[in-house]
């Protein structure tokens, strides 16, 4: 009860979640490239719209803990857990930003939303351009828990 | 090249089909008590859910489409992590099943049935020290250690881990009123720098660790204060026994391990536990923990500093926002039946009035408490001590 572990539940909770969020920009980014390429899949609209539906929270969700941390003078999103709390970070830059971490900017967030939110007229494009930069952000973000979560041998 | 991917591709994922139908195979032969059945059919169904993704990996494969490798690698790297993570986690309460499973099973059973948004979560628990994985995507998921599944008086543990599970079906209303808090605390503890050199960036950086420690901190307050209203009087107790390390580590920490920790100091725990079981009425238990803990601290010599992290003047705010998340999330509240010392007026079918007697029987007396609690695990569980 006292300490980080891999049964803790903060970081099984980011484990779970970055799974399901990758999972969800997979499912719409195949679907994204096959519309480009002109290739039907029939009977996977329901999955792909649900997988639409739960990435359009998460990064709703994201882009207004990082405008919260944005307009705090401690870049603090009040109320969130602080794995993501860490993550908005990422998307603000400047003076936390360090090297290492996958550049990510709140406006291509933002826009991203907008394109999840698009039903007519959707730059699928630019949807698979967005949504392979935030998997990489994600990706990296969910090494800290994977790390805890798996033991290596 | 990229027909190389491809094809390492497929059998990994083919690899991957192999180990969760290896998965189903094992749980759908574990021997089991009846109690875990709901959380057997709850694994194979998300069993299926990821023999599913497997084969939609395999079935984008097919389409031959090199511009869709980047996101299946994505794909079948969740799915190698969801395949060890079952494995490690999720088939081992059926493979080493029990039959005095269902002490720890039956309290989680009742706890998750006392709650409209906890109902439709079987019951599962493994060996480990206390804690969960409150899930609600897949399953919650808990831990209790071996020699104290096997008794009553530690249960009330569970009650705790419970309001984990609590906080994540609630979490959006709940995590408003820790923002609220948050805000609070920056405001209290810390003055906002005027300077804009390195020693600012640092202050700045104090300030978010201990803001973002009060994440974690008030939602493990929040759990001990829905262990006590559920359980009432057992749970003060168990919740003391068993956190009592005996070390300066249960009063005072260094400020590097304060920064990023998941839990509150246990003395401080202990202290508004107390607080809030006198608000209830558990005068008594509530006097003899506290000193107790008091007691232990005078030989270690302990001076109570908690390096700007807790202040006496955060705890009304800490009281207010802690009972604005009860009255959200709204627990199962114990009866001054159960939490009472008049037996005959306690329901016996109650668990939480068991577990209250059960505290009562081993501070009455200490030496007899382990053939009334085999009686009692005998009539109730049907278990049989050896």
């Amino acid at each position: 009860m006292e300490t980080a572990n891999k049964n803790d539940w903060m970081v099984s909770q980011s484990f779970e979640r970055s799974l399901e969020v990758i999972s969800a920009i997979n499912r719409v980014s195949i679907d994204a490239k096959l519309r480009l390429a002109g290739v039907s899949r029939g009977s996977q609209d329901s999955e792909v719209t649900a997988a639409r539906s739960f990435l359009q929270g998460f990064v709703s969700t994201l882009s207004g803990l990082a405008i919260r941390a944005q307009e705090s003078e401690d870049r603090i999103a009040f109320g969130a857990d602080p794995r993501m709390s860490s993550l908005a970070r990422q998307f603000l830059g400047g003076r936390q930003q360090s090297p290492d971490v996958v550049a990510y900017d709140l406006s291509e967030l933002q826009d991203l939303e907008t394109l999840l939110k698009s039903e007519t007229n959707v730059d699928y494009s630019q949807l698979v351009e967005r949504l392979a930069h935030l998997r990489s952000a994600l990706e990296q973000h969910s090494q800290t828990d994977a790390a805890i979560i798996f033991n290596e041998v | 090249m990229k027909s190389k991917m491809r094809d390492d591709l497929r059998k990994k994922n083919e690899a991957l089909r192999g180990d969760i139908t290896a998965i189903v195979r094992l749980s759908a032969d574990a021997k089991i008590v009846p109690e875990l059945e709901p959380y057997r059919s709850a694994l194979l169904k998300n069993c299926a859910d990821l023999l599913s993704k497997i084969e939609k990996n395999l079935l984008d494969l097919s389409l031959n489409q090199n511009d869709l490798l980047p996101d299946i690698l994505s794909e079948t790297s969740t799915l190698i992590q969801w395949a060890r993570f079952f494995k490690y986690r999720f088939v081992r309460p059926l493979n080493r099943a029990s039959d005095w499973d269902r002490v720890c099973l039956r309290t989680i059973s009742w706890l998750h049935g006392q709650h409209s948004d906890t109902k439709r979560f079987p019951a599962v628990f493994a060996d480990d020290d206390i804690s969960i994985s409150p899930s609600t995507a897949l399953i919650p998921f808990y831990f209790f250690p071996c020699i104290e599944q096997r008794t009553l008086l530690f249960q009330p543990l569970l009650f705790h881990e419970f309001g984990h599970l609590l906080y994540l079906c609630h979490k959006r209303e709940l995590d408003e009123l820790v923002g609220e808090f948050q805000q609070v605390v920056e405001g209290e503890l810390l003055p906002a720098s005027q300077r804009n050199d390195q020693h600012s960036l640092l202050q700045m950086k104090t300030r978010q660790s201990v803001v973002e420690v009060w994440y974690s901190w008030i939602q493990e307050f929040f759990c001990d204060a829905v262990g006590l209203v559920i359980g009432g009087p057992c749970f003060l107790n168990a919740f003391a026994a068993y956190m009592a390390k005996y070390q300066v580590g249960d009063y005072y920490r260094q400020p590097a391990n304060l920064h990023g920790s998941s839990h509150p100091l246990s003395w401080l725990r202990i202290q508004r536990l107390a607080e809030r079981a006198i608000q209830r009425g558990f005068q008594s238990t509530a006097a003899r923990v506290v000193e107790e803990w008091r007691g232990i601290a005078r030989l270690l010599g302990v001076v109570e500093d908690y390096h700007g992290f807790y202040i006496e003047s955060l705890g009304p705010s800490l009281m207010n926002t802690l009972d604005d998340m009860l009255t959200e999330v709204a627990p199962r509240e114990c009866t001054a039946d159960e939490a009472g010392s008049d037996v005959t007026r306690i329901d016996p079918q109650s668990l939480v009035g068991l577990l209250n007697d059960a505290w009562r029987e081993y501070h009455r007396n200490p030496a007899e408490f382990l053939t009334w609690e085999n009686g009692m695990l005998k009539d109730r569980y049907d278990l049989r001590a050896t």
